[in-house]
């Protein structure tokens, strides 16, 4: 289960998630893989520590199903970088994912809601 | 997602013990058919649980008169129940907040 203060657990709950969510950091725009995690750490109120050894294989399998592309590029701190953009697929996937992440989470309120609260 | 199938086991117990299959249906009903659980991860998951004594398991007779393993929640499965719903709760708020609608980003 997600345990926020469980790296490892909190790992394996986001899987798939954590895809999504890359997803969803691209729609505003390009961005760079230290974007990216900056991103989703500030949209979630620092719950999340997104650490490179589970964003690149995320990454790496998005660039893979061509949801995303990849080209280097120069940052505005003139440093190379590689930036990242969603394909119409990607926006595709972006927007089933989305809908299927809401069906899940209306799911599990109901099993969970507080009817006879543990 | 394994976490989250733990999670709705403890749930579904909460209601008092029940064998494996028993479990599968009232999560995929109280789902409304989203869930369709598997008997794979749910006896791994059953394991599990029971390997971290969040419950127990005793032999008895099914309804239909079939001799099953009738799973119960332990005191510390309850106290698991309550701390997991919590961090669950927490976390679909952070993912439902980066997946929310396009805010103005400063």
């Amino acid at each position: 289960m997600p345990t926020v203060d469980d790296p490892l657990e909190r790992l394996e709950f986001l899987q798939g998630t954590l895809e999504v969510l890359i997803l969803r950091s691209l729609q505003s725009g390009p961005n760079h893989a230290y974007g990216i995690s900056q991103f989703l750490e500030r949209q979630s109120g620092h719950e999340f520590l997104v650490d490179n050894g589970s964003l690149y294989p995320a990454l790496q399998r998005l660039l893979q199903r061509a949801w995303i592309v990849g080209q280097w590029k120069t940052s505005p701190n003139a440093r190379r970088a590689k930036y990242y953009r969603l394909t119409p697929l990607g926006r595709q996937q972006l927007v089933a994912a989305t809908s299927k992440w809401e069906r899940f989470v209306e799911a599990m309120t109901r099993i969970l809601a507080p009817q006879g609260n543990p | 997602m394994q976490g989250t199938l733990d999670l709705l086991i403890l749930r579904t117990l909460l209601h008092g013990p029940c064998h494996g299959q028993g479990i599968a249906r009232a999560i995929q009903r109280q789902s409304e058919e989203v869930f369709f659980v598997d008997h794979g991860s749910l006896y791994l998951a059953l394991q599990r649980l029971e390997d971290k004594a969040w419950i127990g398991a005793k032999w008895g007779v099914s309804e239909n008169h079939r001799k099953a393993r009738f799973y119960s929640l332990t005191a510390k499965g309850r106290a698991q129940l309550v701390d997991k719903t919590s961090q669950w709760r927490r976390l679909v708020r952070a993912i439902g907040t980066i997946l929310g609608p396009e805010e103005q980003e400063g």
